[in-house]
């Protein structure tokens, strides 16, 4: 009888003790989306992209923001570790960096979409990694 | 006749090259601005986030600042902590822009020198559709042919009609302070 009652208890702590060790991982270790890894919820031009942006940008915005995208553009410029896409997609690279690219070339890539810079008049794009076509 | 036109169309494509020569040359952006806010209590886990793609435009004729943070682009160390930031607080879905509109206060251009100086700044930050009048004093230098501004000014999420709940309330310090890093290259 007596032993019964230590194996309740221990099992009850145990329990505890296991729920309080998931629930701090969820809490700080819980891991950041990996973008890179993630499917491309669309797949769209970057001048389309920014025209969505520019005509309507309050449902551009409910459409693409957060969102993976694969977006195809003309490299206009770079810089450390950004490069714009037909002068209209600011693109921002994970720090590994961006791999060797020239201005004017063809350009894919998959990144989140930031939103839009109404002071540039960019949409921008993080976490980006290149698609190689 | 012919000449005169000849002299009047030159005269005119002189004039249209240097008006937008000048006002080329007056404007100054930063396309990758980095702007931190920290809100951290001691004793527990940081309240920090990074945001390393802020614009800032600077015209050094009139002194006149925008600048403009996409809130879902402020990233945190812990995950979690980012997703409570974007959806319980800051509602980034609904308010994706931070933006300030101002004018640094008897600033002078041509005054700036290699060391780092005072300049005050005034404006409006707006933030999850509330605005907020801010003025404080940063720091400016020249560097080839950038121009550097530095500093740091405090929030609070009452500013913004934040509320942030009792059970964190320890965990998240009553005054929020925003430091920012631009380096701004002549357009």
């Amino acid at each position: 009888m007596k032993k019964k009652r230590i194996i309740i208890i221990s099992v009850l702590f145990l329990s505890v003790v296991i729920t309080a060790g998931v629930v701090y991982n969820y809490v700080f270790n819980s891991k950041h989306r990996n973008i890179a890894k993630e499917e491309a919820s669309m797949t769209l031009p970057a001048n389309e992209l920014h025209s969505h942006f520019l005509n309507d940008e309050a449902s551009a915005t409910a459409k693409y923001l957060d969102k993976v995208l694969e977006t195809t553009g003309e490299i206009t410029s770079i810089e450390n570790n950004d490069v714009t896409l037909s002068n209209k997609i600011q693109v921002s690279f994970n720090p590994e960096g961006i791999p060797k690219i020239q201005n004017g070339a063809s350009l894919t890539i998959k990144g989140r979409c930031v939103g839009y810079d109404e002071l540039l008049e960019m949409v921008k794009i993080d976490q980006a990694v290149v698609i190689d076509k | 006749m012919k000449k005169t036109n000849c002299i009047l169309a030159l005269i005119f494509l002189i004039t249209v090259s240097t008006v937008g020569l000048v006002e080329a040359q007056t404007k100054y952006i930063d396309k990758a601005g980095k702007l931190v806010f920290e809100a951290s209590e001691e004793l527990f886990e940081p309240v920090k986030a990074t945001n390393e793609s802020v614009t800032v435009i600077l015209d050094v004729s009139t002194n006149e600042m925008a600048s403009l943070a996409l809130v879902k682009g402020f990233r945190f160390k812990n995950s979690l902590m980012e997703e409570h930031f974007n959806e319980n607080y800051i509602e980034s879905e609904t308010y994706p822009k931070a933006t300030f509109k101002g004018k640094l206060l008897d600033f002078n251009f041509g005054d700036l020198t290699e060391n780092m100086t005072e300049v005050t700044v005034d404006g409006k930050l707006e933030l999850r559709g509330k605005e907020k009048q801010i003025r404080t004093t940063l720091k400016a230098m020249k560097s080839d042919n950038l121009i550097i501004i530095q500093g740091s000014f405090k929030l609070t999420p009452g500013d913004f009609d934040i509320e942030i709940p009792n059970v964190v309330k320890n965990k998240i310090a009553k005054e929020i302070v925003v430091s920012l890093d631009f380096n701004l290259k002549q357009k």
